[in-house]
């Protein structure tokens, strides 16, 4: 329910349907018949936290139980912030409206680094004290979740528990956990001295970081019983696992506005540059019917008209052709599109190009990621040339006109030629297009190229290399500029500055408590959009707490030393993250997980178990 | 393919919804409540929906008319009790019947207009309320638009109000009001409310505006 203070200020700020809740499908519990009240919270807008799978699935599975009651939160824009401020209105719940400083467990996912500042901007628009030394008793503990939390130390002084991997398990044993202790009357220490025995919970203030006087880490030290390593959880069976029957379905239009059906976790292919492709190991697959089934319903519960398919790389599930099938027989008679992101273009069938022309028509996006063989080689992308252009050639026969090439500049081992090799690559795309008799008719071809920074990421191969500096980056952006000689050609690039802060706290220890902080209290926030990156006040921050941003960003880590996530266990082997680190310098790729096991080690966590190797 | 209008109500939070925000929330409505919608021809085919008189952000209605297209078998009261089951808070249908009027022949809205103030302002705010509405004339500038651009027009807000009524109890001014409405004049209410506000000078504590029925130039309620 809205009260009168927020009913007043809602006519003043733009979109006020991200602040009324109310949305069809939200779950709205009484107070009173509940044990637990948790807050999920999104650091950043409604727009871009209400198309995010991951939340859609722990509001289902908490909401499903009788004695907790999940609602959700986003980060106010500017000017409804500004409002709540003027009017000392704190920050609310979208389903009941009550201060979530009222709550029990106040949860973020963190997404992107980017959306650090937001969190502490949240809790304190909350009036929640940010440090977690700050807040005692049993309500108001702050958990963190997501992918950022592999490496969660950024975030030390702030969060009292991370969870590691995957939350549907996890939360619900939390949940328990804390119940129990407030019917005991505990207190905050006694519960948390319990909840670290659960796998996958880490609890930053049980460990003691000291330092080297280089600034390294010496050794990282668990105290109150904390495992010495903290295993990441994992859902061992998709089918057998929560999904929800029901979404919520916002008013207003969000990035992704329609039913999302996960397919399989985890990525077969290995690429070196990709965090994701290695923290959601092993391969667990979801079968094509319960995925077809669980779709099917969310359809009917949501109106939606459109269904899409999640995972890192729809193409490599080993269903697709079954899925399909199934699905274009009732969302044809419903008026229903399929769309499916994340399609690889090296295993593009003939026999799927003919079920996507079915499909709704939007421009064909393939990311070969680097220009030359050789880069592409040392990143393991495995992907040819002759690949792109022969499915390029595919695609405009079946009518595409337009595509989308995804690049990255500054990886690892990266030279100018490399650089200039992202132009001559798009501009054989033009010339296939051109020399292809079976073009569509009367139409010209348009092939953008977008350019983002590489950023080096914890549990990957790269997580000892150094960042491209700022100045690096802005001269192969140009130098790619230059080497792009036609207008068919449309390039586009990231902001280097915001890079370079990611690729800070993407791999920073505790000492970047402080800077955050300070940046915070200068007013960044929002800082992953180009309007409210001011980069000049984060600047001022790591020279007021004497924190350098190179030491993280630009220096190059040896093998042997301690990196501030290494006391977090993702199941990926470190041997293995080294020699594959060892072949990108020699250029020299690893085969896919489905032509041969890696040995990454991430199916100790399954049991031995991993889909890509059966 | 029948003609059909489904009635309903927009209050409480869902007033927050805009016009095309609305067009999107019915659909899937009428998707959940497997309606059998006829869908436009073309590339892209979508629904066919129609509004009558579009509702502006922050104003609640119990009068909403949106206009279907029927293909098959449903019953009108089918169609109401099936959409009755799967509408968001604050929306709620209350009718559907065959359309009977073409909807370009709204002429007048009714609103009530709900004003809470400190009870030090209540009489003021009446007596001058309607001192303004005895005038011949009250004149706003209304954003309008000559062929593409967008200019400021001045318009006289007594011509277009067909009737009024002030009322007050301690906290509260409420004023019923017909304007001028549809497609060839159509007064917001929030410009009367506005220039009351401003000539009068009075903050008041909130703003409540509801829509309550159309009607047709000779006073027909629409239907
Ligand atoms: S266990 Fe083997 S097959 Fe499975 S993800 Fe790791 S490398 Fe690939």
């Amino acid at each position: 329910m809205l009260n009168k203070q927020v009913e007043k200020i809602l006519p003043l700020v733009q979109k006020p349907a991200r602040y009324t809740g109310g949305e069809l499908n939200c779950v709205v519990k009484n107070k009173d018949d509940i044990k637990l009240r948790f807050a999920f919270c999104f650091p950043d807008t409604y727009e871009i936290g209400m198309s995010h799978l991951g939340m859609k699935i722990l509001y289902s599975l908490i909401n499903d139980r009788k004695d907790a009651w999940c609602e959700r939160v986003f980060a106010p824009w500017i000017d409804m912030e500004e409002q709540m401020r003027k009017n000392d209105i704190p920050l609310y719940a979208l389903e009941s409206g009550d201060p979530i400083s009222e709550f029990d467990i106040i949860g973020f996912t963190m997404q992107y680094e980017l959306s650090y500042t937001n969190v502490l901007n949240m809790l304190d628009l909350a009036k929640i004290p940010v440090f977690s030394k700050d807040r005692a008793g049993l309500s108001q503990i702050v958990i963190a979740g997501g992918p950022c939390v592999c490496n969660p130390e950024p975030l030390a002084d702030f969060i009292d528990i991370f969870l590691l991997g995957e939350g549907e398990e996890i939360t619900n044993e939390l949940i328990d956990l804390l119940i129990e202790h407030k019917e005991n009357n505990s207190t905050k220490q006694e519960f948390l001295k319990d909840a670290c025995k659960i796998q996958g919970v880490y609890i930053p203030a049980f460990y003691d970081v000291l330092y080297n006087k280089d600034g390294t880490i010496k050794d990282v030290v668990a105290k109150q019983g904390a495992p010495k390593k903290v295993k990441k959880r994992i859902i061992r069976n998709l089918d057998n696992a929560h999904y929800p029957s029901h979404f919520v379905v916002p008013f207003i239009e969000t990035v992704h506005d329609r039913a999302v059906e996960e397919i399989f976790r985890g990525c077969i292919r290995g690429c070196r540059f990709c965090q994701a492709g290695f923290i959601y190991r092993p391969i667990r697959e979801k079968s094509a019917k319960v995925a077809n089934e669980q779709c099917k319903t969310l359809c009917d519960t949501s109106g939606y008209d459109e269904a899409s398919l999640c995972s890192l790389s729809t193409s490599d599930y080993t269903q697709i052709s079954e899925l399909l099938n199934d699905m274009l027989d009732w969302t044809k008679d419903e008026m229903i599109n399929v769309s499916l992101p994340s399609l690889r273009i090296d295993n593009f069938s003939d026999e799927l190009i003919e079920k996507l022309k079915l499909i709704r028509r939007s421009g064909l996006t393939f990311a070969p990621e680097a220009g030359t063989q050789r880069l592409r080689d040392a990143i393991n992308k495995n992907i040819t040339q002759e690949e792109v252009l022969k499915t390029c050639n595919k695609a405009f026969e079946g009518g595409w006109t337009s595509v989308k090439l995804y690049f990255m500049l500054g990886l690892p081992t990266e030279t100018m030629d490399d650089v200039s090799g992202i132009a001559s690559l798009a501009q054989m795309v033009v010339d296939e297009f051109y020399k292809n008799p079976n073009k569509p008719k009367g139409k010209g071809v348009n092939v953008s190229v977008s350019a983002s920074s590489f950023v080096p990421k914890p549990f990957t191969p790269f997580q000892w290399e150094p960042q491209d500096t700022a100045q690096m980056l802005i001269d192969k952006q140009s130098h790619l500029q230059q080497s792009i000689t036609t207008r068919k050609i449309k390039l586009s690039w990231h902001d280097v500055s915001t890079s370079v802060l990611e690729g800070v706290f993407a791999r920073g220890d505790r000492k970047l408590c402080s800077v955050l902080y300070t940046a915070w209290k200068k007013g960044c926030k929002f800082d992953g959009w180009d309007e409210h990156f001011k980069f000049d006040l984060w600047q001022q921050s790591f020279e007021e707490c004497l924190v350098s941003p190179e030491f993280y960003a630009n220096r190059k880590r040896e093998f042997e030393e301690i990196l501030p996530w290494d006391h977090l266990d993702y199941g990926i082997d470190k041997n293995f993250l080294i020699k594959e680190n060892q072949k990108a310098h020699s250029a020299t790729t690893t085969p896919h997980c489905r032509q041969k096991c890696a040995g990454c080690g991430s199916n100790g966590l399954n049991g031995g178990k991993c889909d890509a190797i059966g | 393919m029948r003609l059909v209008r489904i009635r309903f109500e927009k209050t409480g939070r869902s007033k927050y919804i805009s016009h095309l925000d609305l067009t999107r929330c019915m659909s899937r409505a009428l998707k959940r409540a497997q309606i059998p919608i006829w869908y436009t021809q073309g590339f892209n085919p979508h629904p066919y929906m129609t509004f009558a008189l579009p509702l502006s952000l922050g104003i609640e209605s119990l009068c909403e008319s949106m206009d279907i297209k029927i293909e098959g078998e449903m019953q009108n009261d089918q169609i109401e009790e099936s959409l009755s089951k799967v509408m968001p808070e604050g929306i709620s249908v209350y009718s559907v019947y065959d359309a009977k009027m073409d909807a370009r022949k709204i002429a007048f809205a009714q609103y009530d207009i709900l004003l809470e103030l400190s009870s030090g302002d209540v009489d003021n705010f009446v007596y001058s309320a309607k001192a303004l509405l005895d005038c011949d004339e009250l004149i706003v500038e209304k954003l309008g638009k000559k062929g593409r651009k967008k200019v400021v027009k001045q318009v006289n807000l007594i011509e277009h109000i067909k009737s009024q009524k002030i009322t007050s109890s301690e906290k509260q001014v409420k004023i019923m009001v017909q304007l001028s409405a549809g497609s060839s004049a159509n007064i917001n209410p929030n410009l009367l409310v506005d220039v009351l506000i401003e000539k009068i000078g009075v903050e008041p504590e909130s703003v409540k505006i509801i829509r309550k029925s159309l009607y047709t130039e000779s006073g027909e309620e629409f239907l």
